[in-house]
């Protein structure tokens, strides 16, 4: 199922902000690949440049050593194949379209006609389960749904790289767990290639294939750690298993180094 | 704000201000001729004749500061006592919100007449006015301000005994201080306006307002040019200090 | 920016203020018409026991407003010949010259928002010039521009263009950066990012500004016809204060201040029903 080709390939990324005296490393030097089909989770303390290496994945920003390269292909501006997912969802939803609109926003430059659109962007909501909330406005819906609403518009292109910014910080856990559920659907059913930035350690194990444990300021990769998990997953075995509490100790122990019970 | 940054957005408020100086020599040159746009120099010449040669020029000046300084006084005053009230009750919000929406669209230049009328032509006149005018940005202010205090922060002054009147004025004001403040800096410009306009349309020539009319009588363009500069530095100058009001009396906000 | 309409509220006052607005608003505030009623009762009493020069009873306001103002054919919806004329002077001019400084101050607004850096070589330079007050401007546009309809309009141009350009710097490059980090993920080049998510994430607060503005138009309309007496309300009411005509003074300061009340709150039904979905209810 999976090429042999990885889809992202990130090559001696680094990152420096501002010039001279000022001038702050966000990212030392990140290197990692991610094949096709499957989902890789940043981690890392607070801090580390998890946002900075973000940016630079999208094509917002160019980094400024090393480089970014999806299907081969250097990433110089914003790719066409992939989407992303905000943390903030109520401030990434544009307010005053209704949440079919909001779908409908990246459908647009893509050369289909209108019904197409249209259709695209349900079905998209069908895979989130809103097509009831299509005709209203994001601020009439809970953080959950809108997040919803967010991971739809993602998806709704059909990309090939799904990147997501620590995408259920600012929802409650149980809503979290419920979204975190909803994402393994989503990859399931169209097959996207992941990179889930998150902070949150069980969530990392839980929704990849492999993590990526970061250090802290400036960001280096401490390791990467492959998750044989198999699927499909659910938040009460998958979060018994042996191999599962194995590597989510050992991310633990790379990003807390010093932590010691009392004795 | 570090040493490099503070000097830098300087040297780009001074090439802003420097454009504009060009553009003001460009319009000198090649705007029409019935504007008699004054060129830099001529500009700085007109404004120092204006300024020195009226002896009344400097009696003037004070008299409008004196007016729009009173006024503003009354104005806070009045804003603010009738504001917070109102802010806080509702009984009293909805009682009274009808007759102030009322009363609110009347223009307060519209006024001048019939203030020239009640009180004469004299400096009560233009206070009154230019008072009536100021008010309701404050009052307005005050208002959103005493209602946007958080019910927590009501409910702890309550826990700790605090009876209306000191919960009035020893958290709901300093709370809603940084709205008044907003409003008194709309209402400044205001007061300006207003306070000129009335001196203008009295035939006392008191105040800068009655230094403008005697420029307009003349039909001196580069006088009013001149004239029009000097009350623009005015407005500034009040702008400056309600500026440094507001940080003296509210040092904790972080609006301007 | 400094200058523009700022609204910094709790979660509190924004609930209030849903409450004062929604539905049944307008049935609260008629809690408030027995005290205009008093009000006007007492005026009206006390006025006529101890009559005032410069305040006449309500209801010799009111035969007043008849016979200047209402005394014309239906089809004119009864305004007098010279009242609708009046009327019409004044508003026209303020109408054109706000919607020309709305046009000016939103275009370079805009402009300046957009680019951050443009808008710190601009903010010394646009200070000094939004400092003069209106009222300097006045003689100048009576000088060159005579004493007409165009001299009305460059004085509401004049004023109203600050207010409106200072929201809509302050409107524009206060979109959340996020929403722009959108418009890029998706391709949209400057101009589309700046019609399809700039302006309608600024316009809460673009509305605001073109609110103070509309009422800042009025105001200097009538102005600018009082200096000199040039035509529409403004002159009428120097005409009447030459005259000592108190009551007509007061019939013409109703009409302005009910028309004004019009004019604006038509303004804010525009912008209700454009900013419906704007939940958080910026509008101020």
């Amino acid at each position: 199922m999976t090429s042999s080709n990885p889809i992202l390939a990130v090559k001696g990324l680094s990152h420096t902000y501002g010039h001279g005296a000022t001038a702050h490393r966000a990212i030392a030097q990140v290197d990692f690949e991610l094949m096709t089909g499957q989902a890789i989770s940043v981690v890392g303390p607070s801090g580390a440049g998890k946002t900075t290496l973000l940016r630079c994945l999208a094509g917002l920003q160019t980094p400024t050593g090393g480089s970014v390269e999806i299907e081969g292909v250097p990433v110089t501006r914003v790719p066409s194949s992939i989407g992303v997912v905000f943390q903030d969802y109520s401030r990434s939803l544009m307010p005053w379209l209704s949440v079919k609109r909001n779908v409908e926003f990246p459908l647009r430059g893509h050369g289909l006609d209108k019904r197409e659109v249209q259709q695209r962007a349900m079905d998209a909501l069908a895979l989130v389960g809103l097509t009831a909330a299509a005709d209203r406005h994001p601020r009439q819906l809970s953080g959950g749904m809108q997040q919803r609403v967010a991971i739809a518009r993602a998806v709704a292109v059909q990309p090939r790289i799904l990147i997501m910014d620590e995408p259920f910080a600012s929802v409650d856990a149980q809503t979290r767990a419920e979204l975190e559920d909803l994402t393994l659907s989503v990859r399931r059913r169209t097959d996207t290639s992941v990179v889930l930035v998150t902070h949150d350690i069980d969530e990392s194990v839980y929704l990849a294939d492999s993590v990526l444990v970061l250090s802290g300021n400036p960001s280096r990769v401490v390791d990467q750690l492959p998750v044989e998990l198999g699927y499909p997953r659910d938040q009460l075995t998958t979060k018994r298993q042996e191999n599962y509490l194995d590597v989510r100790s050992k991310v633990y122990e790379m990003i807390h180094p010093h932590r010691m019970t009392q004795p | 704000m570090n040493l490099n940054q503070g000097l830098r957005t300087l040297l780009r408020g001074l090439g802003g201000v420097a454009v504009l100086c060009l553009l003001i020599q460009l319009l000198a040159v090649i705007g029409p001729a019935r504007w008699e746009i004054p060129n830099l120099r001529q500009l700085a010449d007109e404004v120092y004749h204006f300024v020195m040669s009226d002896p009344h020029f400097v009696g003037a000046l004070l008299h409008t500061m004196k007016t729009v300084v009173l006024s503003l006084l009354v104005a806070l005053v009045a804003g603010v006592v009738i504001g917070i009230p109102l802010g806080l009750s509702s009984v009293l919000y909805r009682t009274l919100t009808l007759p102030v929406e009322l009363l609110r669209p009347v223009p307060a230049i519209a006024l001048i007449p019939v203030m020239i009328l009640a009180l004469g032509q004299g400096q009560s006149m233009e206070v009154a006015v230019t008072a009536l005018a100021a008010w309701w940005p404050i009052l307005f202010n005050a208002l959103y301000g005493a209602r946007g205090v958080e019910p927590l922060t009501l409910q702890t002054a309550r826990v700790f005994g605090l009876g209306r009147r000191q919960t009035t004025l020893r958290v709901v004001l300093p709370a809603t201080l940084p709205m008044i403040v907003t409003g008194l800096r709309v209402a400044a410009p205001l007061a300006l306006i207003v306070a000129v306009g009335a001196e203008y349309l009295a035939t006392a020539g008191q105040g800068l307002g009655g230094v403008l009319i005697q420029a307009t009588a003349s039909g001196n363009l580069q006088v009013l040019w001149a004239a029009a500069v000097v009350t623009g530095l005015l407005g500034l100058v009040i702008g400056a200090l309600v500026w440094v009001v507001g940080r003296v009396v509210c040092p904790w906000s972080t609006e301007w | 920016m400094v200058g523009a309409v700022t609204d910094p509220m709790t979660t509190q006052a924004v609930r209030w203020r849903k409450w004062m607005s929604g539905p049944r608003a307008w049935l609260r505030s008629l809690a408030g018409v027995p005290v205009v009623v008093v009000g006007l009762l007492i005026w009206q009493w006390q006025t006529t026991r101890h009559p005032v020069f410069f305040l006449p009873p309500p209801l010799v306001i009111a035969r007043r407003l008849k016979t200047d103002w209402l005394s014309g054919p239906a089809h004119s919806l009864f305004l007098s010949h010279e009242g609708l004329t009046a009327i019409v002077q004044t508003f026209q001019t303020a109408l054109i010259g706000w919607a020309i400084a709305a046009a000016l101050g939103i275009i370079v607004g805009s402009v300046l928002g957009v680019r951050p850096s443009l808008a710190a070589f601009a903010a010394p330079p646009l200070l000094l010039l939004r400092s003069v007050p209106p009222i300097a401007v006045i003689p100048i546009a009576i000088v060159i521009l005579g004493l007409g309809d165009s001299m009305r309009t460059a004085v509401v141009v004049a004023g109203c263009l600050w207010p409106i350009l200072l929201n809509a710097v302050a409107a524009v490059s206060g979109v959340d950066q996020v929403l722009r980090d959108v418009a890029a993920l998706n391709h949209l080049n400057p101009i589309q990012t700046f019609v399809r998510v700039l302006v309608p994430a600024a316009s809460p607060k673009l509305f605001a500004g073109l609110r103070v503005a509309l009422a800042l138009a009025i105001v200097l309309s009538v102005g600018a016809g009082m200096f000199a007496g040039s035509g529409g309300l403004g002159g009428r009411l120097l005409t009447f204060q030459n005259n000592f005509d108190v009551p007509g003074l007061w019939a013409t300061i109703t009409v302005l201040a009910v028309l004004g009340a019009i004019v604006n709150w038509l303004l804010l039904l525009v912008e209700r029903s454009a900013l419906r979905w704007n939940i958080q209810g910026e509008t101020l």
